[in-house]
């Protein structure tokens, strides 16, 4: 009987396990052109593991591949001289570099590699360094083929390799007390696709500060072997879960239609279930930070709803969030494929939802870089602007416009205005374009890249109404899910979405609005410049023939003459909406193309509103968009009044220095 | 709490003092006050954007408005600079005005002039001296906090590490400073009082602090949560109209002012 009840539990447990495997979305979501079974020990004392791998390619082009190419990202911080250090030797993401242990540095390196008909490839492998002249950079591995893969066939490819975290710099590493995040741990292959001229070859970048990832999609098939002290999350379901009774125990994970696969473990970490409809969560979080951890579970639940009815339906069935405690924190704020990183510190105040925010975001990249998978190095925008949006609809939708982000003691901010605030706030605006490589950017990367970005698409949501954004978003993703597109492939939809919706003229606007925001630096400024009311007369000067009778002038009503300035070079259609004495309304359509507009209008105006739904987010300055000649000026005299009220305060506080 | 209240009303006879300061303070703060009405006028007096501002704090409006006005401000800031700085001589004044109205049990203006005058040299640089060493306090404090964080990540097993450290890193450094407002205070009075040299007056100004140091602190942390609640009323009051909102404000200002009148009555006698 004891035996019989034994076995339905371990029945009961398996089936548990299993079920995150059952597959909703059938058949197979994309192409699965790299496949990876990877068995892989952690020896977590030395911070290093060796593994084997058994890759599986697909060449589904025309052409025939001579040689792979593989990202070797952990040598990114195997010294200063990596493309990804060099530079920035000193300090680099708030680390100090000069002090390093030879152990505080980290590596990957295939032992061996083979091809399924055992020739051996290893000795022909070299570094190449295809973005710079960087000898010393080994994030990218070139192994030439003794057997091409031609068009159509599937070649199997089998290595060992070692690989060991480095202290944390940022992305991958370990912290203290046995921390560890497993990021681009094992020789992955780059992307084999079509360039802008449509040659085929590999899309294998070398590992820079300035850039994320770019993988192609397939199945991974990983076996993870450890001490049993470790709590483990990683990308995928758990297949299995087995204690070797030896101080060890192995866990089998299975993602399916991901473009990479990132694994957690700690041991002190809570681990904590929960369900949103086909989706089970599994949440990793340090025990001095349980009080925040329902905050992150309801915010993701609200993520996976807002996406699933403004985008499309999350296809995986798990999801792992990885909150880092304070030994990993420089790993967190990233996304990989069903498994985000947080970041929160105890105590975080409730008012202050960057917790939210943070997970919102990282949640987001499952559907922008993580299923609809573009270049995050060439093309960056394409992910982090969507996700950026998004950020900022969801946080608003549940948190409230205005306030989304930071709500404390009458101090509120949306994560919308945020967004705009940090392009307008820029000292530059012309610094860079949006849409370069991430590689290009000296700076201001989150203003443009993210801020910019999301803040055209709110201006074309405001433009357009919620449902036809929703209508772009949605097509996006049906059509470019599980593929790589490009800045084209959505710059068209946009384009015939709008069109067909809204007519052509809103289309060529809004191609016009995208083309300005993202591949130019114009600055968009529209400023009410003058309002003036003249007296006018009734004729005047002679009439009838030979002289006739003078007519007097007489004063008779008045007229308003209005100027409205494009200051900027960013030019866009808009409203302008002027009020009159008499209470009439009128909107008058500007192309926005002049330098100033001018309208005389019959009778006195008392307000004039360029834009005023405020759609036009990029405009730098809003506040000189309106004029008007009867305003409340309350908001001012207490502004002034509380600011010498609070020197009252300083100078009352100071009197103790002294 | 007797003291407390013995004190309170010996602080209303010198009304006269109190509304003096209070009246120092607030046109000096006018100043700028009324500059920051005219920079914001000139900017925004006349944009419908005021609306937004209505109802309370606009992000939007307000870096917009940096972002074009911003150096209108920074020249508001400068000069605030300079009036702090300016104010931190005057404030000497005062305070030794105040103690030696306290002595003399004197609500005279004139007194109080007279007293601030005629210590004001050699009061002046003990406070000098005092505002040094707790600035340094204040520094030392800042800077160690800052270091533990930067360390925190690689050393700490978690940041209640830091927190724990950072927080009696705070009480250690309020406490200190506490000791030297107290026993500065007791200088002042010790000075004032008798005819003693400063230097006798820096000794027996800490043996009478000393001797009941506790009591002092108590006192100290008492007076300190009030005027945090003054504060926290201030700041609230924010909300309320317009005209509502400058009556209690300014009234909680002069209530700050009589309530430090209070504190020194407490802990010098
Ligand atoms: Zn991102």
């Amino acid at each position: 009987m004891k035996n019989y009840i034994i076995t339905i539990l371990i029945l009961f447990h398996v089936l548990g396990i299993n079920a995150q495997c059952d597959a909703i979305l059938n058949p197979p979501q994309s192409a699965r052109l790299a496949n990876y079974k990877m068995s892989l020990n952690l020896d977590h004392e030395n911070k290093k593991s060796t593994g084997t791998q058994v890759i599986t390619f697909k060449n589904h082009s025309p052409d025939t591949v001579h040689e792979l190419r593989m990202y070797m990202y952990l040598n990114g911080f195997k010294n200063t001289y990596s493309t990804w250090i060099k530079g920035a030797e000193g300090n680099t993401f708030g680390q100090d570099l000069t002090s390093r242990k030879p152990e505080d540095w980290g590596w990957v390196e295939v032992l061996s590699i083979m091809d399924q008909s055992g020739n051996d490839l290893s000795s022909g492998k070299k570094y190449i360094h295809p973005d710079d002249d960087n000898e010393d950079d080994e994030t990218v591995l070139l192994v030439p083929l003794q057997k091409p893969i031609l068009p159509g066939e599937t070649a199997e490819f089998s290595t060992t390799f070692e690989s060991r975290l480095p202290r944390t710099i940022a992305r991958s590493g370990w912290g203290h007390n046995d921390f560890f995040l497993w990021v681009h741990w094992y020789p992955k292959l780059g992307v084999w696709e079509q360039d802008i001229d449509g040659v085929w070859g590999w899309n294998c970048h070398q590992f820079m500060r300035q850039t994320e990832f770019y993988g192609e999609f397939g199945v991974y098939d990983v076996e993870l072997t450890m001490s049993d002290h470790l709590v483990v999350g990683a990308s995928g379901c758990l297949v299995s879960d087995t204690n070797n009774g030896n101080g060890t125990r192995t866990k089998v994970y299975r993602a399916e239609d991901v473009i990479d696969f990132a694994w957690a473990a700690y041991p002190h970490f809570d681990e904590i279930k929960d369900r949103w409809k086909h989706v089970e969560i599994t949440m990793l979080s340090p025990p001095e930070h349980r009080s925040l951890q329902p905050r992150f579970i309801k915010v993701l639940k609200h993520s996976l709803e807002y996406l699933e009815k403004h985008v499309g339906t999350y296809p995986y069935n798990t999801i792992t969030i990885m909150d880092p405690p304070l030994v990993g924190l420089r790993n967190g704020f990233m996304e990989y494929p069903t498994f985000s990183t947080g970041g929160s510190f105890y105590g975080f105040p409730k008012g202050i939802r960057t917790i939210e925010s943070l997970i919102v975001h990282e949640f987001a990249h499952q559907y922008f870089m993580g299923i609809v998978a573009n270049n995050e190095k060439e093309a960056p925008w394409l992910d982090e602007g969507f996700v950026t949006y998004f950020e900022d609809r969801i946080m608003e939708e549940y948190y409230g416009e205005q306030k989304s982000l930071i709500d404390l003691w009458g101090f509120k901010i949306g994560n919308a205005e945020l967004s705009r605030a940090e392009y307008t706030s820029m000292d530059n605006h012309r610094e860079a374009i949006v849409a370069q490589p991430g590689w290009k950017f000296k700076r201001y990367t989150k203003e443009l890249v993210y801020s910019k970005t999301g803040t055209t698409f709110q201006s074309i949501r405001k433009m357009f109404g919620q449902e036809t954004m929703d209508l772009l978003m949605r097509t996006y993703f049906d059509k470019y899910k599980f593929t790589h597109p490009r800045a084209n492939d959505f710059l068209s939809i946009a384009k015939e979405v709008i069109s067909e919706r809204h007519g052509l003229e809103a289309g060529n606007n809004v191609e016009s609005l995208l083309h300005q925001a993202l591949y130019t630096t114009a600055v968009c400024d529209y400023a009410v410049k003058t309002v003036r009311t003249i007296e006018t007369r009734t004729k005047q000067g002679l009439f009838g023939t030979r002289g006739g009778e003078e007519k007097k002038s007489e004063a008779k009503g008045v007229k308003s003459v209005i100027q409205v300035e494009r200051k900027g070079d960013f030019i866009a259609p808009v409203e302008v909406e002027i009020y009159m004495a008499s209470g009439e309304e009128l909107i008058k359509k500007w192309d926005g193309t002049d330098f100033i507009k001018e309208y005389v209008l019959d009778g006195e105006v008392v307000s004039v509103h360029i834009d005023p739904k405020e759609n036009l987010l990029l405009d730098i300055d809003l506040n000189n968009n309106s004029y008007t000649k009867e305003n409340n000026k309350d908001p001012i005299s207490k502004f002034s009044w509380k600011t010498s009220n609070w020197l009252q305060h300083i100078f009352q506080s100071l009197s103790f220095l002294m | 709490m007797e003291r407390i209240i013995t004190a309170i009303k010996e602080a209303q006879s010198l009304w006269k003092i109190i509304l003096c300061i209070y009246a120092f303070q607030f046109i000096l703060a006018s100043t700028i006050g009324l500059q920051m009405m005219q920079v914001l006028d000139a900017s925004l007096g006349n944009s419908l954007s005021l609306e937004k501002l209505e109802s309370g704090f606009d992000y939007t409006v307000f870096t917009d408005f940096v972002n074009v006005h911003g150096g209108s401000f920074s020249v508001l800031y400068g000069q605030m600079r300079w009036m702090v700085l300016t104010y931190l001589i005057f404030a000497s004044l005062i305070s030794t005005g105040i103690i030696y109205c306290l002595i003399h049990k004197s609500s005279q203006i004139s007194d109080f002039f007279k007293g601030s005058l005629q210590m004001f040299f050699k009061l002046f640089i003990v406070d000098v001296v005092f505002a040094i060493l707790i600035l340094a306090i204040m520094a030392i404090s800042f800077a160690l906090t800052g270091m533990l964080f930067g360390i925190a990540p690689t050393s700490f097993d978690t940041e209640l590490v830091f927190l724990r450290w950072t927080l009696l890193i705070s009480i250690i450094a309020l406490l200190l400073i506490f000791v030297l407002t107290l026993w500065k205070i007791h200088i002042k009075f010790n000075y004032i009082k008798s005819d003693q040299r400063i230097f006798n007056s820096i000794g027996s100004g800490f043996k009478s602090f000393w001797a009941s140091k506790w009591r002092y602190i108590a006192y100290t942390f008492f007076f300190l949560i009030i005027s945090l609640i003054l504060i926290t009323m201030n700041y609230a009051a924010g909300d309320l109209p317009l005209f509502p909102m400058i009556i209690l404000i300014q009234f909680i200002a002069l209530i700050k002012v009589f309530w430090r009148i209070v504190f020194y009555k407490v802990i010098g006698t």
